[in-house]
């Protein structure tokens, strides 16, 4: 499933989460963004109330991937956006505008967090299920996907955001990179370390990949 | 990046089922009001409006009459205050029997206008005429603000 914002055809995706992603893609979604940007720096205020429903469901989405918590990954977006409109005249269009937005949101959740760290466990302490991994076994699975996703957030500050963000932009490095301002090489490090200490931490996950890599 | 291209660890071209649990993960959906709370906030965080500016065009003809009508005043009234002393000398120094002669002590002796500029009915007649000037000018800004 596509849910790279900047990528993502609707016709790809479930109406829910349709309804939650932008618009527009591609080519006209960067025009319509530009415009309405114009709009607001030339004092229409209510022109951010459609940049607010194009990117509330990314911005929701993402908050939602650094703290796992509904409201305050509400609370986060928000704060976002009121930053990206202080900051409205700092895009310098170099990048598209999505990438400069999430660039802002990025900061606000990684300052947000770092006042009001997301309550978690560490990365020794996060559940393992006590039985091998069954593709037969839907609960199982779902406990454990949820379990790999929580211990993501129990990964080092340095290894957790890039990791948080290469699977938000699906698996996109260079989007990924440009999001946290980092060069590429450093965030496909990062990211190879976090993989690592995730299959540390599960080893199932490990064994499973070494089969699949035989086969 | 497609899930079926090569990805940049070297690893194979199919997602991995780390990399399948971390890219599935639930979506959530806006609150109804979200939107609404964020536009609050941007409206509650929008500067005041900016303030009227000095209307220094139509200000400066003023302030330039001002300024030469504090000029005339100040020489006229030092010129008051020289004289009325020299007058006070000489009133003494001459031993006037008449009261009335230290008061107009150039009445006799001085064109109309100099006898003006002698005594305080200059300056004042001035600061009057500047009054009226500034009353005049207040109300001609006001007309054109209220327009």
């Amino acid at each position: 499933m596509n849910l790279n914002p900047i990528t993502a055809g609707h016709d790809q995706l479930p109406s829910a989460l349709a309804s939650a992603l932008p618009i527009q893609s591609g080519d006209a979604g960067l025009a319509a963004d530009a415009a309405l940007v114009a709009r607001i720096l030339a004092g229409d205020t209510q022109a951010f109330a459609a940049i607010v429903q194009r990117w509330q469901g990314p911005l929701i989405n993402m908050a939602w991937r650094y703290c796992r918590d509904r409201g305050r990954a509400e609370e986060m977006a928000q704060e976002a956006f009121i930053r990206a409109w202080r900051g409205l005249a700092q895009w310098r269009r170099e990048s598209s505008f999505s990438t400069w937005l999430f660039s802002v949101a990025a900061n606000v959740y990684r300052t947000e967090l770092k006042h009001i760290p997301a309550v978690h466990l560490s990365l020794d302490q996060a559940a393992e299920p006590s039985s091998p991994f069954a593709h037969d076994a839907p609960l199982d699975g779902v406990a454990r996907d949820e379990a790999v996703r929580r211990a993501v957030l129990a990964l080092p500050q340095r290894y957790r955001e890039p990791t948080i963000l290469f699977y938000f932009h699906e698996m996109d490095l260079a989007a990924a990179a440009a999001t946290m301002g980092l060069p590429e090489g450093t965030m496909k490090a990062r990211l190879s370390r976090a993989r690592t200490m995730l299959r540390l931490r599960f080893p199932q996950l490990r064994e499973q990949w070494t089969k699949g890599d035989k086969s | 990046m497609s899930h079926n291209q090569p990805d940049q660890f070297g690893q194979p071209s199919q997602p991995s089922q780390l990399d399948r649990i971390l890219l599935e993960q639930d979506s959530l959906l806006p609150s109804s009001g979200f939107a609404a709370s964020v536009m609050d906030a941007i409206q509650q965080q929008s500067p005041t409006p900016a303030p009227i500016p000095f209307p220094w065009k139509l200000a400066l003809p003023g302030f330039a009459a001002l300024l030469v009508g504090v000029i005339v005043i100040c020489k006229l009234a030092i010129m008051t205050i020289r004289s009325m002393s020299q007058t006070y000398v000489t009133s003494f120094a001459t031993d006037s029997a008449s009261n009335t002669a230290w008061l107009w002590p150039h009445l006799n002796s001085s064109s109309a206008l100099d006898v003006l500029l002698r005594n305080a009915a200059a300056p004042i007649l001035l600061t009057l005429a500047a009054s009226w000037l500034c009353v005049l000018l207040c109300r001609r800004f006001a007309g054109e603000v209220s327009r």
